[in-house]
């Protein structure tokens, strides 16, 4: 089966009035991303946790495995398909639940929405169509954090600095249902992130993008909401088995 | 200043344009307070070092906080659970514990590198980033410190290694300012009545009011407020009273003014003042210009009948370079004279040579002279000195 087959169709007809949604049709660019988001420590630790399926396609947690595969797709250009089928069933349940929760902006030719999965999506008008251009978990996807020298110790004897959410995910989780690991770790740490975000133009470089997504920032719950209301939210958006 | 303005400066543009949101803040606190309550429960023996310095951290955070808003984002609960887990013996092991995890010698190493990266222009998103990551350590480094005295257990070693951070925070503030608009909510979410309710914990934020100052200085050295607008009269004055005529024949490229001469220039004149330019591209000095700050850089010829001014926002890059134009005109009592003579001359301002030339502009002829910004700055004297075939022209406000 090819990407294109595991995708499905590849225009997303979407429940509000607005036009159609193109898709990646570009297996270089759905590559990309891939790679970037699914397949990058520490995103995909977030992804795996959301997305429990794939668990069975992505070694979320072994960073050397990671990169053989996204190694082995830049060469093939060819995505696994089974990877393909789970970021778009993740796009499409984002688009219908940031319909449905109004959790959606739009500005000039950008539309930005938010599911309750925690994905992230965004897509750019280019004539009639909108047009897929990413998708991922915000606030997951930042390997680079700055270092912590502060944090490294006095003596040897202390351990390695870790953000708390790490800490929890590594020492807790296993403790919790899949929802409360869903909503602790992956979902309150991304509303965090677009909260923690500004739409303002750099004065300093006129052609830099301002950061789209930072205008949902008015439309999310708080992070200081509780488990409770994301549960009723994702029972209005039908992701209650 | 009362102590509560030193924090809270409603007047900057980031506050004035609505960017600052201490609620956020606060709210991240929290959540990372929670985060902690979810990993500790009620059995805070299972933390390690890490764990111990973030808890104490966090409880001097939220008791610094502004109550109104920890009270709207529901956060008693957790301040409660955290100075539950503080107190006892169980919290002064927990406090102990936390005083093994700051390395004050590793943060001095990051902020000087980050000084460093400041010099050559790193990625502004990412000394953001690392800037407010620094501040925060320093400022959990202090809560705990502060904890620790409280509970008997000082560590006078540590407290004297923060003092030197805080030190050198203050005679670098500006490595930090990538962050201004973190730090001015921060500002703003920290109590109003900070220094009367708990002095010991009003020092730990004293540095966010230094980093304040530093940004208010920023903001109005940018905006040119620091500087009062001399006219014209006065400083041509001071020239005449030092005898600041040039001495063109000794160094024609780069005439230097005498010191008595140079103190009647305005600050922004100092080539100092606008070291950041050589980094900056043509759309950001067009972005400057906009903001009417640049084009109010004039000179005015030493028979008082022409004015030249820098205009920003014809600026244009080409070959790494960032070209702008210094624009000839009459000045109104002298609209008999035309401004073809300068044509041709010769000029330098700063450290860049050019030639005068006309130019046509909406039909009508102009006299002006292409500057190359960074020629410009290479100037070895400190002030931007304008040279008009070997005459010096006066620094003036248009």
């Amino acid at each position: 089966m090819s990407w294109k087959e595991a995708f499905g169709p590849q225009v997303l007809q979407p429940r509000w009035s607005g036009p159609a949604l193109q898709f990646f049709s570009d297996a270089n660019a759905l590559c990309r991303h891939l790679a970037k988001h699914m397949l990058t420590h520490p995103e995909s630790l977030a992804w795996s946790v959301a997305f429990s399926s794939l668990d069975y396609v992505v070694p979320a947690d072994d960073r050397d495995r990671l990169w053989r595969m996204r190694q082995a797709m830049g060469q093939q250009s060819e995505p696994p398909p089974e990877l393909v089928a789970i970021y778009r069933d993740a796009i499409r349940e984002a688009w219908e639940d940031a319909e449905q929760m109004d959790w959606i902006v739009t500005i000039g030719d950008v539309l930005v929405g938010f599911g309750t999965s925690a994905v992230l999506v965004l897509a750019e008008r280019d004539g009639q169509r909108w047009f897929q251009r990413t998708a991922f978990l915000p606030g997951h996807g930042e390997p680079a954090e700055p270092r912590r020298e502060l944090r490294s110790g006095r003596d040897a004897s202390v351990g390695p600095y870790e953000p708390i959410h790490v800490r929890l995910l590594k020492r807790r989780a296993q403790a919790w249902t899949a929802q409360q690991r869903h909503y602790y770790l992956v979902f309150r740490v991304a509303v965090q992130a677009i909260r923690e975000r500004h739409w303002t133009r750099s004065e300093w470089n006129e052609n830099a993008r301002p950061c789209d997504y930072a205008l949902l920032k008015s439309k999310l719950p708080s992070p200081s909401q509780q488990i409770d209301d994301w549960l009723a939210a994702r029972q209005r958006c039908g992701r209650m088995p | 200043m009362s102590d509560a303005d030193r924090l809270r400066r409603t007047h900057l543009r980031a506050a004035t344009r609505g960017l600052l949101d201490p609620r956020l803040v606060v709210e991240r606190w929290l959540a990372d307070a929670q985060s902690l309550s979810l990993l500790l429960g009620d059995e805070p023996g299972d933390a390690d070092c890490q764990d111990a310095f973030d808890v104490v951290a966090a409880r001097g955070r939220l008791r610094r906080a502004d109550a109104e808003l920890l009270w709207s984002l529901k956060g008693e609960r957790t301040l409660a659970w955290l100075e539950r887990t503080i107190q006892g013996d169980a919290g002064r092991e927990l406090v102990r514990s936390a005083l093994r995890v700051p390395d004050v010698a590793g943060w001095l190493r990051q902020a000087e590198q980050l000084f460093e990266e400041c010099e050559v222009g790193v990625d502004f998103a990412w000394r953001a980033e690392v800037a407010r990551t620094l501040i925060t350590d320093l400022d959990d480094a202090q809560l705990v410190e502060l904890a620790a005295r409280q509970c008997d257990l000082a560590d006078v070693p540590l407290a004297e290694q923060l003092a030197q951070a805080q030190d050198w925070l203050t005679r670098h503030p500006e490595t930090f300012l990538a962050a201004s608009v973190w730090i001015q909510s921060v500002g703003f979410a920290l109590r109003e009545d900070l220094a009367e309710s708990d002095a010991n914990l009003a020092g730990t934020s004293e540095k966010f009011a230094i980093l304040l100052d530093e940004i208010e200085e920023a903001e109005a050295d940018l905006s040119l407020e620091n500087i009062p607008a001399l006219p014209s009269v006065i400083t041509q004055a001071l020239f005449q009273t030092a005898g600041g005529t040039v001495d063109v024949a000794e160094d024609a490229r780069r005439p230097s003014l005498p010191d008595e001469a140079r103190e009647g220039w305005p600050e922004i004149y100092r080539i100092a003042a606008w070291r950041d330019l050589p980094r900056v591209s043509a759309a950001a000095a067009k972005a400057t210009s906009q903001r009417g700050l640049s084009d109010r850089l004039c000179w005015e010829s030493p028979d008082g009948t022409r004015r030249a001014s820098l205009r920003m926002r014809d600026a244009l890059d080409a070959g790494g370079e960032t070209t702008i134009t210094l624009a000839f005109e009459r000045l109104p009592d002298s609209d008999e004279l035309s401004l073809e003579d300068l044509v041709g001359k010769s000029l330098t301002l700063g450290g860049a040579e050019a030639r005068i030339e006309r130019r046509e502009v909406g039909g009508e002829a102009v006299a002006c002279a292409p500057i190359v910004v960074e020629r410009m700055l290479a100037g070895t004297d400190e002030y931007l000195v304008l040279n008009v075939a070997g005459q010096t022209w006066w620094p003036a406000w248009s």
